[in-house]
């Protein structure tokens, strides 16, 4: 009972420096996905929630970084993907009672076919991808998020790319 | 050089000092290679489509707050029956009278796998809260929290599964506690419903088992500041491997007495639409 308690407070004191540290690197991860403040911030929220519910799994203090920052993208490309179920429901159910359609415009829609793409990408060149082109975070600072070698993290930003070209292909072979 | 090489140094130059001489070899590849070409116009393309750094805007309450409230949050985690077993079933003995005070015969579990009861039991209520439902549920939240000297952060009361919210310290005495009665339809059939007490500034994580091996998996965030504001999160998942099946993701500012569709979840199994009836209570004597 008091190894428990004494790990608890372990955990809240780490989980504290994360939030001074890197909390605001957690948010720009999130809203570059979401563009949305207020989603964003709950993005966060639920990584940490999560953060201590795992807190077992959690392989060790120098990992939990890495952790959170996956767990942001991944809880993002969620609300993404939930947002985009809603909307086809809804412009389908508007296509069907007005005989309308509102196509998105093509920025947007590339954006999102992107963001569709990255979400089926493995864990590891996801969060690579993410970090480094989404927000434009050097190598080095990937390489400490995540804590593996440099030529890893250029390995993984690689063959994520060639994964989305490959998911995209069909966007980059239509005329715009 | 090979087409691999040129394009994971191209891609990361600026990753790791030691690879810069690498770059004319690469640029040379480069220019005598048409697929490279084509391969970096791709990259670009896909860079620019998704590069939010310039976009970043500050949290909605600026960065200070933002941290503050992470932190309050993070660190004031909710746990679930992590006590003593008496405690356990004084609060489980006290749900159950609770819930049968509410109207609703409502088993009691703490395991949500053993907590499948018959779906749609006792299932009467419409969405919005009727005034005399109003003492009764501020009632049942008033004698769990008592149990855990003010610590309950959460109430869920339903026919499928009931449980509380802990905070590990003592929360600061509310005045009000947040009704919300969360209906679940798959079509025009009821699959689910739940009334949940929830403190402001408090985060609830239920989870509602329905139908055949499903669950209903939701967050609810009430903000401290704005009692008003909601954060509903929902998930339909397997029982059996916890394979997500669907999410929809809300955040609303709603207004006492007020019942409001907070989103529709679309499966393979149907679209899901979740309403919830809305409510605020006075708290007498929850917190000593």
């Amino acid at each position: 009972m008091l190894e428990n308690f004494r790990n608890e407070a372990t955990w809240a004191s780490l989980l504290a420096e994360q939030i001074r540290q890197n909390g605001r690197l957690f948010f720009r991860l999130a809203f570059g996905v979401l563009r949305d403040a207020a989603s964003a911030e709950d993005v966060c929220q639920q990584a940490f929630s999560k953060a201590w519910e795992h807190r077992v799994e959690i392989a060790g203090a120098e990992s939990i970084r890495g952790w959170l920052a996956k767990v942001v993208i991944n809880e993002s490309l969620a609300v993404v993907r939930c947002r985009k179920a809603e909307q086809r429901a809804l412009s389908s159910r508007a296509e069907i009672d007005r005989g309308l359609s509102n196509a998105p415009e093509a920025g947007t829609e590339l954006r999102e076919s992107v963001l569709a793409a990255l979400d089926r990408l493995p864990e590891t060149p996801r969060l690579v991808v993410a970090l480094r082109l989404m927000q434009g975070i050097s190598g080095n600072e990937v390489k400490a998020i995540l804590g593996c070698s440099a030529s890893e993290v250029s390995r993984q930003l690689y063959l994520g790319m060639e994964m989305l070209r490959e998911l995209l292909a069909d966007w980059a072979t239509t005329p715009r | 050089m090979t087409c691999e090489a040129t394009r994971q140094i191209l891609l990361d130059l600026g990753i790791d000092e030691s690879r810069r001489h690498d770059g004319y070899l690469a640029l040379q590849h480069l220019e005598n290679c048409q697929s490279c070409q084509i391969a970096l116009r791709e990259y670009d393309g896909i860079s620019k489509a998704i590069d939010s750094s310039a976009d970043v805007t500050a949290p909605r309450d600026g960065w200070m707050q933002f941290e503050h409230t992470l932190g309050a949050k993070a660190l004031r985690p909710e746990h679930r029956w992590n006590f003593p077993r008496t405690l356990a079933m004084a609060a489980s003995l006290l749900l159950a009278i609770a819930t049968f005070e509410i109207g609703r015969h409502f088993a009691v579990s703490h395991d949500m796998a053993d907590a499948v009861q018959s779906p749609g039991a006792g299932f009467t209520q419409s969405t919005r809260f009727a005034p005399h439902e109003l003492p009764m549920d501020v009632s049942a939240f008033e004698q769990v929290s008592k149990v855990f000297d003010g610590r309950a952060s959460w109430v869920l009361v339903s026919g499928d599964a009931s449980d509380i919210g802990v905070a590990p310290g003592p929360i600061a005495p509310p005045r009000q506690v947040l009704l919300l009665r969360l209906t679940t339809s798959l079509g025009s059939q009821m699959v689910s419903d739940a009334d949940l007490m929830i403190l402001p500034g408090q985060t609830a994580d239920l989870k509602v088992p329905f139908g055949k091996g499903q669950l209903l998996h939701y967050k609810i965030g009430a903000s401290e500041r704005e009692p008003t504001r909601l954060s509903i999160w929902l998930e339909v998942v397997t029982l059996r491997g916890g394979e997500a099946l669907g999410a929809l993701s809300t955040t609303l500012d709603v207004q006492p007495g007020q019942k409001f569709t907070a989103g529709q979840l679309v499966t393979s199994a149907g679209a899901y639409q979740l309403k919830v009836g809305f409510a605020q209570g006075d708290l007498r004597a929850a917190h000593p």
